[in-house]
């Protein structure tokens, strides 16, 4: 599997960013040289291309590209898998016709009805076969968005459309399928600190907000194929992001956009409240604000400029293993173990449900300390005082005790809540 | 609260997914109509000016992701809420189940203090298809408003423009009122536990 080739090409950069081209050739060059990539399968040049102002310039080419680049075809799934009618269905499949039936609003453009149920039985049947393959996967609303454009892409080619989403999905997405949404939000927590490198001033307007950047959610989960309006924008960040082979990528290109669009945002904000849940909604319409209002032209070359300056932000100004909450990201987490693999997909799903039980028990030991604590406000101050000295010696008899010394602590903190309420 | 000069009336809609709130929204806010929302993912919230009684307000509605993965997330947009409304799809039974424990959830993490006398209006979407197709029946519905504390209850369509305005004007009455008796009660948090008759009512709608 070609993992662990990109992250060393890419944080190689010297002077200039290295891959990045202003390229100003006449499209029908452009696009033959393209095809001279895709048939010598040459990686290092598809890169260029990717990442200069047109990406890979049209959809028939990202067909046959993008493929190649990430090496979908040589999954370590078997090829001939069986039929989906054959499998046990998955849980979440009542979830996907909901989501199948609001697909496509937005692009393809102008298409016939014909089509457009055509290409929903397709993405019913695709993201269908990838729960039924990996039940290990959770569906989330936003994932139908990805797997539209992929349908998009690969139109009638659904074997290859299969190949290059299970890449995606366990490259890229797999966080964001586990059995609930914390690792997602664990992501979502890099972008202020992304932010901070990127425009201290601007992370300190906007600092409330900041604590719960939620309104990244959905363009950072649908890898931004939920918020633009136009296929071909999508696929430009697409191309980057594919080139990169990086599941970082994307919070680096949201950064980028909140930095760009900074004028109007504080803008926005001065014309508001200024209340936390204000600046959420204007950021969480960032690129419907921004982005989907231009010209095709002045979008792509907005793009453009997103990209570059996402690839400055990750490879010299602030590289993710620079982030301090990096550090409480799993081990197993896609922006960590770049393993295409349901192995370590099972490692990832054990280790959350170990997590979610704990937490579940905190919840309750809390729960459970606070009824205590609201119980003792009711006694009587004499009888307080002679539990008082009771419940001390039992905590300094479990304070001696190394082992419990972390539990003693917080109950005695909990009892001593209540005592002066 | 009471630093607020312009009453600001927050509401939440909660419901499963694909029951139609953002329709619902939309109707009642823009009075228009499309088969073609996306899956909201997250919250969104359009803002809308009302007179009630001569009085001036500004509605926020919030909109909420229906998928129940999201729903952990509430804690962020439920805080403040004045009104929360409950929407299922009277074809949808599961929809019709899920309510009261849209309900809890939601009294959980909005940290409601006074859950008993917090208003909720429950909306019955869709009433726009076949009779064959309903699965919720109006009798159904109202019995369960009634048993969680006479919750008001509207049967619409987001589609067709049927009773959403009129489900809307309850739902901000109810939002009023409970603003008003926050407004009141946040003045006298620092003195003695007053309990003022017929303050803390539910919207008698």
């Amino acid at each position: 599997m070609a993992n662990r080739t990109a992250d060393n090409e890419n944080e190689s950069s010297g002077e200039s960013i290295k891959g990045i081209s202003e390229k100003a050739d006449s499209p029908e060059t452009v696009n033959n040289d393209i095809l001279t990539d895709i048939h010598c399968e040459d990686k290092k040049r598809f890169r260029t291309h990717c990442l200069s102002n047109d990406g890979l310039v049209s959809t028939s080419l990202r067909a046959q590209a993008w493929p190649i680049l990430t090496g979908c075809e040589g999954n370590e799934r078997s090829l001939d898998s069986v039929p989906i009618q054959f499998m046990a269905p998955h849980r979440d499949e009542s979830q996907v016709k909901k989501d199948v039936d609001r697909s496509y609003i937005h692009y393809p453009e102008n298409m016939a009805e014909e089509t457009e149920l055509e290409l929903k039985a397709q993405l019913k049947r695709l993201i269908v076969r990838m729960l039924r393959e990996v039940p290990d996967l959770n569906y989330y609303q936003g994932y139908h968005d990805v797997a539209a454009v992929v349908t998009i892409i690969f139109g009638k080619d659904e074997q290859t459309a299969f190949n290059f989403l299970y890449y995606m999905t366990l490259r890229y997405l797999r966080d964001h399928m586990l059995q609930d949404i914390d690792p997602t939000l664990k992501q979502l927590d890099l972008i202020p600190e992304i932010l901070w490198y990127a425009d201290r001033k601007f992370y300190n307007a906007i600092k409330p907000t900041l604590k719960e950047p939620i309104f990244a959610l959905s363009s950072i989960i649908s890898l931004f194929a939920h918020d633009l309006n136009r296929f071909d924008e999508v696929c430009l960040l697409w191309d980057a992001i594919i080139a990169e082979k990086d599941p970082s990528m994307p919070l680096y290109l949201y950064v980028s956009m909140m930095v760009r669009y900074r004028a109007q945002i504080l803008q926005q904000i001065r014309e508001g409240d200024g209340s936390a849940e204000f600046i959420h909604v204007i950021l969480s319409r960032l690129i419907n604000s921004n982005i989907n209002s231009l010209s095709r032209q002045a979008a792509q070359s907005e793009i453009s400029a997103v990209i570059k300056s996402a690839l400055k932000l990750k490879r010299k100004i602030c590289p993710i293993r620079k982030l301090r909450r990096f550090r409480s990201i799993s081990k197993y987490s896609c922006l960590k173990d770049r393993k295409v693999s349901t192995s370590t997909l099972g490692l990832q799903v054990k280790e959350e449900a170990i997590n979610i039980a704990k937490a579940r028990k905190r919840k309750q030991t809390v729960a459970r300390y606070q009824r205590v604590a609201k119980n003792i406000q009711s006694i009587p101050l004499l009888l307080k005082i002679s539990i008082g000295v009771g419940l001390l010696t039992v905590i300094l008899a479990l304070a001696m005790d190394p082992q419990s010394k972390k539990t003693a602590k917080t109950f005695g903190n909990s009892l001593l809540n209540g005592w002066i309420r | 609260m009471s630093s607020r000069r312009k009453t600001i009336l927050k509401v939440i809609i909660l419901g499963d997914s694909g029951v139609g709130k953002t329709s619902l929204m939309q109707q009642f806010i823009n009075g228009k109509f499309s088969q073609q929302y996306k899956a909201t993912i997250g919250a969104d919230f359009l803002p809308k000016e009302l007179n009630i009684d001569d009085k001036q307000v500004t509605m926020q509605i919030w909109d909420t992701a229906g998928q129940e993965r999201f729903q952990s997330l509430g804690v962020a947009f439920y805080r403040g809420s004045d009104c929360c409304v409950l929407v299922f799809d009277v074809t949808n039974t599961k929809s019709f189940e899920n309510l009261q424990s849209w309900r809890d959830e939601f009294l959980i993490q909005a940290n409601i203090k006074d859950p008993d006398n917090f208003p909720f209006v429950v909306i019955g979407n869709k009433i726009d298809v076949e009779e064959n197709k309903r699965m919720v029946s109006s009798k159904k519905a109202q019995a369960l408003c009634a048993s969680l504390g006479n919750i008001p209850y509207f049967e619409t369509s987001a589609k067709e423009a049927v009773n959403v305005e009129q489900a809307f004007d309850v739902v901000a009455r109810c939002a009023l009122q409970q603003e008003e008796s926050l407004e009141y009660s946040d003045d006298y948090t620092d003195a003695v536990n007053i309990h003022v008759d017929g303050d803390n009512s539910s919207c008698g709608c």
